[in-house]
């Protein structure tokens, strides 16, 4: 059984006035949201730009906004946003420059996420059919950027770390294997006007997130913890977590 | 304050788009298909702006002290209509919605409840609304 679904894109290039087209196709209500942007770009319409590479929720490269909210549509079904006959709107993520069509400039992200020693590389024992000395990394967080564009902080404030960075901090601070200096110089980034205390608890960015990473609960206990080392401060007493540890 | 610096990488796309201003504001201020702790974030925001129109607004009225006992009278005639009064019932629920979600926000920027920060939005609104229901009863009957 197909459905027909239509499939309302925004598109932009460099230049040129930014539009809406749609495009009716027939696809199968189990398949994935990206199942049907690949059905657009391949009988359709070969220009839309758009990213993906794993197609299971591993890359985070394919995220977009679909009706109002971020998806990763790699693992989302058709029959779990719309009805049969019904419209899929697809943007590109908020709070990021668009380079074309759905794709957006992550640099400054990604920028944001190096700082806070993120992606953590993490040595581990090969697997049989890797030989020694591979690396794999283990972390829930795929930097797919959805917490950013769900974030109504990021879309007022781009010095703003954001809550991926900000959970990768908290990340990085609670690593036995992070040097004092490490924790320190993320401490300082964490601690200031545009980090942890910029946050206004909105938690969408929990919502969002695919990963259940949970930043709007990281950034809470980012918070607890500054607050705990005020008050060691004031009893001279060092700070928790950080350089003592 | 350290400002994340920007790589070359990032720059890389001369024709990149900034957002639309109304877009931005659209996507800040937009709680539909959000969950209800954006809800929140939008309810302090609006109730916020709205109580410190009211301030001024107070203010306003106060000063009408000034011209005597007369316009005065005038002024507290003019409290008990039917309009100002509904005017009452919407400060009340302001303030209520602001103060109760600001101690939700209090409390889990504090980490604490931070995993129930939803339920207690529904508690705490539950609230809000109960007793605003007392109060606009109290305020149409007294």
């Amino acid at each position: 059984m197909t459905w027909k679904v239509t499939y309302r894109i925004d598109r932009y290039r460099p230049g040129e006035e930014s539009r809406t087209d749609s495009f009716d196709i027939e696809i199968e209500p189990h398949r994935t949201i990206l199942d049907g942007i690949e059905k657009v770009w391949a009988l359709h319409d070969r220009t839309l730009a758009f990213r993906h590479a794993c197609h299971h929720a591993s890359c985070g490269s394919c995220a977009f906004v679909t009706n109002g909210v971020e998806v990763l549509p790699c693992i989302v079904e058709i029959q779990d946003v719309v009805e049969n006959g019904g419209e899929i709107h697809c943007e590109p993520l908020y709070h990021f420059p668009i380079v074309a069509d759905l794709v957006v400039d992550m640099g400054d992200f990604f920028d944001k996420m190096r700082l806070m020693e993120m992606p953590i590389i993490t040595p581990t024992d090969p697997l049989p059919d890797q030989p020694p000395g591979e690396y794999n990394r283990y972390e829930n967080c795929i930097e797919c950027g959805m917490c950013m564009s769900a974030c109504p902080i990021v879309a007022t404030n781009p010095n703003y770390l954001g809550p991926a960075p900000l959970a990768a901090a908290l990340r990085t601070i609670k690593r036995p294997d992070s040097s004092p200096e490490e924790k320190a110089r993320v401490w300082e980034l964490v601690d200031s006007e545009d980090g942890l205390w910029r946050c206004h608890v909105a938690m969408e960015c929990t919502a969002v997130c695919p990963s259940d990473v949970d930043p709007g609960g990281k950034i809470m206990e980012l918070r607890r913890m500054a607050t705990v080392n005020r008050i060691r401060s004031l009893l001279g007493m060092k700070p928790k977590h950080l350089v003592s540890e | 304050m350290t400002t994340p610096p920007t790589t070359e990488e990032s720059k890389a796309y001369p024709g990149q788009s900034p957002r639309p201003r109304e877009r931005k504001a659209v996507a800040w201020i937009n709680p539909f298909k959000r969950d209800a702790s954006y809800w929140g974030f939008v309810l302090n925001r609006v109730a916020g702006l709205g109580l410190v129109l009211y301030l001024f607004l107070h203010m306003f009225a106060i000063s009408l002290l000034l011209r005597g006992e007369a316009g005065w009278d005038a002024f507290i005639d003019l409290t008990t209509s039917p309009v100002f009064l509904t005017l009452d019932v919407i400060l009340i629920a302001g303030i209520l919605g602001h103060g109760l979600n600001g101690l939700r926000v209090a409390l889990i920027g504090s980490g604490v409840l931070v995993r129930w920060q939803r339920q207690l939005f529904y508690v705490l609104m539950t609230i809000a609304v109960v007793l605003l229901v007392v109060a606009g009863i109290l305020v149409f009957t007294i």
